[in-house]
């Protein structure tokens, strides 16, 4: 015997692809804009790595193409050793990324914005991101953007240098 | 090199490749410097520790390393230097 939702929460249910892209070339900057305000969730879905010379590259994030307010983004991550970061910067910071030092190699990130189109509360991002082995392997973090507007644009970026070419990004809404 | 941003318009589909503005490039440059003295200085770092590690081992077993003193404050006073 299978247990089924009732045929009106089913119908109610739905995840759509609203963007799902993979860069031909590298880019500095991946923009998801004109983002529908007619779901109730989002779900970002990232993976690729960073240009730079490095072992591992910042990755940034930040709403509605908003760099004046600060947002304030807290995690641990799993370095050689257990620590946490704590920024308060005019970006919000996902986690870390594998950068070419450590190439082909690859890093995945999913960031979940939840009421993402209300605009009573103030929007907070909450990211798992994965990648090399041997240097940062797993980050989570939380991210509070200081604005009750629902977001229609989320702009992706590092510390420095490019997202590389074959570097994917998928955004679903979600409900 | 111009830096790109690559926009997704998630209402039409449409991708569109643009460049990024003076301002914008100013900045990606900064942090291109940045990252890359941030990479030499964490490379000099990791010079003077291993370094130590010669030193501090020559100390718990003189015959076999090599017991360069000279080599390890060299290393600090260039790192101090910078």
């Amino acid at each position: 015997m299978s247990i089924r939702p009732p045929a009106a929460v089913a119908a109610a249910q739905s995840v759509a692809v609203l963007a799902d892209s993979t860069l031909g070339v590298a880019a500095a900057t991946i923009t998801l804009s004109a983002i529908p305000q007619t779901y109730k969730h989002l779900r970002l879905m990232f993976s690729g790595a960073n240009s730079g010379a490095g072992a591992v590259a910042e990755l940034r994030m930040r709403f509605n193409n908003d760099s004046v307010s600060t947002y304030n983004s807290q995690g641990s991550k799993i370095y050689s050793a257990a620590s946490v970061f704590d920024n308060g910067a005019t970006y919000a910071v996902l986690g870390y990324i594998t950068a070419a030092a450590s190439a082909p190699r690859q890093s995945i990130a999913v960031l979940d914005v939840a009421d993402y189109a209300g605009t009573t509360l103030n929007k907070v991002g909450l990211t798992i991101v994965g990648g090399r082995a041997d240097a940062v392997a797993w980050s989570s973090s939380t991210h509070n953007f200081p604005s009750s507007v629902g977001i229609t644009r989320i702009d992706l970026f590092c510390d420095a240098d490019n997202f590389i070419a074959g570097t994917r990004v998928t955004l679903l809404g979600v409900g | 090199m111009t830096a790109v941003r690559h926009v997704i318009d998630c209402t039409t589909g449409e991708e569109t490749v643009e460049d990024f503005t003076a301002d914008e490039q100013a900045a990606a440059d900064a942090a291109s410097a940045l990252a890359a003295k941030d990479a030499a200085d964490r490379a000099a770092a990791d010079d003077v520790l291993a370094k130590a590690r010669q030193v501090i081992a020559a100390k718990l077993d003189p015959d076999t390393a090599d017991p360069s003193t000279d080599a390890l404050l060299s290393a600090l006073a260039t790192v101090v230097g910078d």
